[in-house]
C-alpha cells in the first residue's frame, strides 16, 4: 500500500557513536527541531549523555543495552505519550542497531523512514544489504536527508 | 580432557541444550513458489526445505525439542501491521490450506507448536515461555524467509542471549542476494553460527545429548 514519507507524527531517533561524521545529520536535526518534530537520542550506558554534544538539554535519551533501541527500553511508552506513527532513523550502524531497530519499529506498526546519507555499516556491502532489506519490509523506507527535510518543512505547514 | 581427532565433531553436550525451530515451512513443498517476474522467492526455494525432515528425524532420535513455528494472518487481514507496505504480499491467512505446515516436517503432537503474526519468533508469542521450560541454551534455526523471519528470529534470540546456528542449507530466502546477505549479518551478530546440515547431522550422530 503506498504510503507518505510521512504517517501521522513523526520523531527522528539518532542512533550510535560517532555521530558527528555524518555531515548532513546537523541540517536534518535543524529542520525538525523546526517544525516541531522530536529529536531522541540513542545512546549506549558507557557513552553517556554529555558525549552527545549535538542533543538540546530537553532532548530524550534512550539508555539502550542491546541493537534494537526498543529492547528493554522505555521508547514504547515515549512514543506513544508523544503519539507518533512514524519512525526516522539516522545515525549508525545501519546494519546493526538501525536495521534491527527497523525490524522492531516494522512489527510494532510504526511507519518507518531511514536517513541513509546520515548512517554507515560496518562494511559497505553489509550498508547496501540493510537498506535493501529495510526497503523490503516498507517501500519508501530509503530515503535522502533533503527529502525528509522537505518534508518536515511541508509538516509544519500542515500542523 | 581427551585428545580427539580433528575430523570427529563434538559431540552435542549438555552445555548446549539446544532445540530445533522450524520456521515457517508451510504449504507444498513439491509445487515451486517461485514468481519469475519478481525474481521472488529465490531459485529452488523448496529444495532448501526439502533437506529439513532428515534433520528433524536425526534430532527426534537424540530427544532435541523440535519447536515448528506457522506464520498465520486473520483473513480479515487486520493483523497484517505494516506489512503489506513493502514487497511483501497477502500470504499465511489462517483459512488457506497452504498456511498449514509441510507434512514433510513431520509435527507431531508431543512436539511444540507457535504461531506468530510477525516476522520475529519472540515478538507477541509464547516461545520464550516454552524455551525457559526447556531450559535451551542454544536455538538450531532451519525454515524460510532466511532473510526475514530467521534472520530477525537470530536477532531477537542472540538480543535475549541465546546461541544460535543458523543451517545454511536448509534456509531459503526471498532472492538470493538478500539470504546471503543475511547469512554474513547473522555470521556478523555470533561468528561460526553457520552450519551445513551434514556438519550438525555428525555432530547428532556423535556422542551423547
Amino acid at each position: 500500500m503506498p504510503r507518505a514519507l510521512i504517517e501521522g507524527r513523526p520523531a527522528v531517533v539518532v542512533l550510535g557513536r560517532r555521530k558527528q561524521r555524518f555531515a548532513r545529520l546537523p541540517a536534518l536535526l535543524a529542520a525538525a527541531r523546526t517544525a516541531g518534530v522530536p529529536v531522541l537520542w540513542a545512546v549506549a550506558p558507557e557513552a553517556g549523555i554529555a558525549d552527545d554534544e549535538a542533543a538540546l538539554p530537553d532532548e530524550y535519551h534512550i539508555r539502550v543495552r542491546r541493537h534494537s533501541i526498543f529492547y528493554g527500553t522505555d521508547l514504547s511508552i515515549v512514543l506513544a505519550d508523544l503519539g507518533v506513527r512514524t519512525l526516522i532513523l539516522a545515525g549508525g550502524v545501519t546494519s546493526v542497531a538501525v536495521h534491527y531497530s527497523f525490524v522492531d519499529a516494522h512489527q510494532n506498526d510504526y511507519f518507518c523512514r531511514v536517513a541513509q546519507d546520515c548512517m554507515a555499516g560496518s562494511s559497505e556491502p553489509a550498508h547496501d544489504a540493510a537498506l535493501r532489506a529495510m526497503e523490503y519490509m516498507q517501500s519508501g523506507a530509503r530515503r535522502q536527508a533533503a527529502e525528509l527535510i522537505a518534508a518536515f518543512g511541508a509538516f509544519q505547514v500542515s500542523k | 580432557m581427551i585428545d580427539m581427532p580433528e575430523d570427529v565433531p563434538a559431540p552435542i553436550g549438555d552445555d548446549d541444550r539446544p532445540a530445533l525451530l522450524v520456521i515457517d515451512v508451510q504449504g507444498d513443498l513439491t509445487r515451486s513458489r517461485r514468481d519469475e517476474a519478481r525474481d521472488f522467492p529465490m531459485p529452488d526455494f523448496n529444495s532448501y526445505f526439502r533437506r529439513i525432515p532428515a534433520l528433524i528425524a536425526a534430532a527426534r532420535r537424540r530427544a532435541v525439542p523440535l519447536v515448528y513455528m506457522q506464520e498465520v494472518h486473520h483473513p480479515s487481514r487486520l493483523d497484517f501491521g505494516r506489512e503489506l507496505d513493502g514487497f511483501e504480499r497477502v500470504h499465511c491467512l489462517e483459512d488457506n490450506p497452504a498456511t498449514a505446515i509441510a507434512p514433510e516436517v513431520d509435527r507431531r503432537p508431543e512436539d511444540f507448536w507457535v504461531r506468530k503474526r510477525r516476522y520475529s519468533s519472540f515478538f507477541a508469542t509464547d516461545l520464550e515461555v516454552l524455551l525457559r521450560g526447556l531450559q535451551t541454551r542454544t536455538l538450531w534455526l532451519v525454515g524460510g524467509f532466511t532473510d526475514v523471519c530467521v534472520h530477525y528470529t537470530f536477532a531477537d534470540a542472540h538480543q535475549r542471549g541465546y546461541r544460535c546456528a543458523v543451517v545454511e542449507d536448509c534456509v531459503a530466502g526471498s532472492s538470493l542476494a538478500a539470504h546471503t546477505a543475511a547469512l554474513e549479518a547473522m555470521e556478523y551478530l555470533q561468528p561460526g553460527c553457520r552450519l551445513t546440515r551434514e556438519a550438525l547431522l555428525r555432530r547428532l550422530e556423535a556422542g551423547a545429548t
